[in-house]
């Protein structure tokens, strides 16, 4: 007996054979989308030494700013979530938006995670002005180290935001000698806020 | 019968076959011979015949080697050599050293692997890839850091924090013998290590050692003059240097360690301080037995590569008139006398005093207001003290010429006893003269620099200080933390007074005191500036005209609060000003140096 529906049948099959590969060619894993990285800086001072005033002026120029995920591989963090590369940033440790910790100093879209430190490439100012007239050069040690570690365990959710305030003191940080600053950085994570 | 023998002969013939085979397995199977090791081989060279017996010039020999292995490679060497205490005594061995037969990034390896682990280390360092050892343990192993590998301990003999290191490659070593004795036979031994752990014979040579002079050390530089000390170095006081040098012919090194009244410590304990390349060192009063004392004896002493120590502290050397005629000699030292003062304000139960040091021109009876005689204006400055509460608590010191006087300019040791300094130059022979015995020469500014540097406080007040007093500018730039912007007002009469900032009160020019005839409504040739480092300004410029606007907001008066000593500078004459202010300003000034209530 001559079976006349063989091709039909093989049509049958076809859309099961696709199904099949296509089962066979899928990731066993979807790609999350990206959470936000806000970084702000807030400086400590004593407001009878070096107050937050118009008049004085300590910056840092942050020319770098990298993150560490656990498994240690690093992200760049630019300036804001728009930008498309890293441009130094000078920053007024005394402006008014460090003492409230509302002085962004980058921002990046990365991957969702557990991430291990913040790792900050600064130049201090080579002067510090108080009172809009005193002139106080800053130094540094000869073994300064420009990289600043943040070491803090945070996490990146998707579509999340997580800010980190990276608090610098500057009542430790600048040390008065008889006419000069050293800066001798003392730094730390204060938070880490998930929205 | 035939098929079955020739069947017969086919199974002999495989029977016999398969016992040849088993017979053969069976010896094959044995133990496999497996041939001795070759000792590794090793000679000396640059060494005399081993029947002859050599002196060196001092103890340190440099020796070289060569180790070869027929059957394999060398991986190591170890070496020892013997010495004796004395010659009553018996020779005894040190113990072996081994360095690694390779050089890694430039250096030379010790270990303390033994043979049976050695290879194992060695290899590990023949096998590294390309780039080498990794930069971190190049870096430890370059600042004399110990790495550990395959459980052993593995360091550098040429670091660069060793200026002469023993071993610069594994086929050399320059050595230091010990060398007690006038004469110290030693015998050195070497032996190459194969990469199966097998210690070859020694190579060994036997030579003699002297016993060699300690170096001689003196001191080129110490303070002339008496210093003040404190118990620590600040950024002001760097403590008092003494230089110092040593020579010895033999030795490429000397080090050295001091101490201060070495005769005055308990026998047995005398702190002498750690050997140092150093050939300066700054030492406080903490280093000193009693810190209160004022005479003291320093002492330095060196020590060659030899370990040889000057314990002798002189040694003389031959005088000669030109070259050759010998006239006499000298003995040079490495002790010196020196003579420091702890600030007394400084010690526990010091009581307030205050100096208040008249540097001003006295014009003598023939003193008019604008004019004051000498005690005219200590009258003033102690009326102003007694004012504030000080009655009793302060001494006037006036600055008098040797010609015109008995007083001169104070000692360091006066100036120590107070706590605060109030130097006056409120009054001047004429503003463009200067009288030259008033000057605040380099030797006087001197001492008032000292007393800041040890922790001092100084208020100054003054007409013009830097230029009719000489106040050097160097002076009130460190100390007063004031520097010239736009020089001296010279308009006439121009200074007015001046506007108080951070707590001072205003000042106005007290006419009455003034010469206007001359001098025009208020004081000529004032010297507006700006502040230095942390210099505060204290007093605004408070011109009459001033149609250029120059000297509207310079500063006239500053105050420095650091972290070692305290200034208030009031650069226009208080005396000029009128009193309710100029007591106000000077109880201010008081205050904020924590004298105040003191």
């Amino acid at each position: 007996m001559k079976r006349k529906n063989a091709p039909f049948v093989a049509l049958l099959f076809l859309p099961f054979l696709v199904l099949i590969l296509n089962v066979s060619c899928q990731y066993d894993y979807a790609s999350p989308l990206p959470g936000v990285l806000d970084i702000r800086l807030h400086t400590i001072s004593d407001s009878s030494r070096i107050c937050f005033c118009p008049q004085n002026n300590f910056v840092l120029k942050i020319t770098q700013v990298n993150v560490v995920r656990s498994d240690l591989a690093q992200a760049v963090v630019y300036g804001d979530i728009k930008a498309i590369k890293r441009t130094t940033g000078v920053y007024n440790t005394v402006d008014a938006h460090a003492q409230d910790s509302s002085l962004v100093i980058g921002q990046a879209a990365l991957p969702p995670g557990n991430y291990l430190a913040i790792l900050m490439l600064i130049t201090p100012g080579s002067t510090a002005i108080l009172d809009g007239y005193r002139n106080i050069p800053v130094n540094t040690l000869p073994t300064f180290d420009p990289v600043l570690t943040f070491p803090s365990i945070f996490k990146i959710s998707e579509q999340r935001t997580t800010r980190v305030v990276l608090t610098i003191n500057l009542d430790s940080s600048l040390v008065k000698q008889t006419d000069t600053f050293l800066f001798n950085p003392y730094y730390y994570i204060s938070s880490v806020h998930y929205e | 019968m035939i098929l079955t023998h020739k069947a017969a002969a086919r199974w002999l013939a495989g029977f016999l076959a398969a016992l040849v085979i088993i017979i053969i397995g069976w010896h094959c199977s044995g133990k496999p011979f497996v041939p001795a090791d070759i000792p590794p081989i090793t000679r000396l060279s640059n060494v005399p015949p081993p029947d002859s017996f050599i002196v060196t010039k001092n103890p340190r020999l440099a020796l070289n080697w060569v180790g070869d292995d027929p059957d394999g490679y060398v991986v190591a060497f170890r070496y020892r050599w013997s010495f004796r205490l004395n010659s009553g005594s018996p020779f005894e061995y040190k113990p072996w050293s081994r360095i690694l037969n390779i050089i890694v990034s430039r250096f030379a390896l010790m270990t303390d692997a033994d043979e049976n682990n050695i290879t194992n280390v060695y290899k590990y360092f023949a096998t590294l890839p390309p780039e080498g050892l990794n930069p971190d343990s190049a870096n430890g192993l370059d600042a004399g850091d110990t790495l550990s590998i395959e459980g052993a301990r593995v360091w550098a003999s040429n670091p660069r924090v060793i200026r002469f290191p023993v071993h610069v490659n594994p086929n050399s070593g320059t050595f230091i013998f010990d060398s007690q004795d006038s004469l110290n036979p030693h015998t050195f031994e070497v032996a190459a290590i194969d990469n199966q752990g097998v210690v070859g014979p020694a190579a060994t040579v036997s030579f003699g050692t002297p016993r060699v002079p300690p170096p001689r050390t003196q001191i080129t530089s110490s303070p002339t003059d008496t210093v003040l000390a404190i118990d620590r170095k600040t950024d002001t006081f760097p403590g008092i240097e003494f230089q110092f040098q040593g020579f010895d012919p033999n030795s490429r090194t000397i080090d050295y360690q001091w101490v201060i009244d070495r005769d005055l410590w308990p026998p047995g304990s005398i702190p002498w301080s750690p050997f140092s390349q150093s050939t300066r060192v700054s030492v406080t009063a903490a280093d000193f037995p009693d810190r209160y004392a004022t005479k003291h004896r320093f002492y330095v002493r060196g020590r060659n590569e030899f370990g040889s120590i000057d314990t002798l502290g002189y040694f003389i050397t031959p005088i000669y008139n030109g070259s050759t005629q010998l006239i006499g000699y000298d003995t040079i030292w490495a002790d010196t006398t020196f003579n420091t003062l702890y600030p007394p304000f400084l010690r526990p139960g010091y009581q307030q005093r205050i100096l208040i040091l008249n540097n001003s021109y006295d014009w003598g009876a023939a003193g008019t207001p604008a004019h004051p005689a000498r005690d005219t204006l200590d009258g003033y400055y102690r009326a102003m003290f007694d004012g504030i509460g000080k009655n009793g608590k302060y001494d006037v010191f006036d600055v008098i010429d040797v010609n015109n006087g008995a007083h001169i300019f104070p000692s360091l040791g006066r100036i120590g006893e107070y706590s605060v300094i109030v130097f006056i130059g409120d009054v001047t022979s004429f503003i463009d003269d200067p009288e030259w015995f008033h000057q605040l020469n380099p030797t006087r500014a001197g001492r008032l620099r000292s007393y800041c540097n040890v922790g001092g406080k100084l208020i100054i007040s003054g007409w013009n200080f830097r230029f009719p007093l000489n106040g050097g500018e160097t002076f009130t730039h460190d100390i007063g933390h004031i520097e010239s912007l736009f020089g001296v007002d010279a308009a006439r009469g121009n200074f007015i007074g001046a506007r108080g900032d951070k707590g001072y009160p205003d000042v106005v020019v007290d006419t009455a005191k003034l010469d206007t005839a001359a001098w025009g409504p208020g004081l000529t040739r004032m010297w507006p500036g700006r502040p230095v480092g942390f210099g505060e300004i204290i007093y605004r410029y408070n011109a009459r005209t001033d149609p250029f606007g120059l000297f509207g907001n310079a500063a006239i008066g500053v105050r420095y609060l650091g972290i070692t000593y305290d200034v208030i500078f009031f650069a226009f004459p208080l005396y000029y000003v009128q009193q309710p202010a100029a007591t106000a300003a000077m109880s201010k000034a008081l205050d904020d140096i924590g004298e105040l209530n003191r």
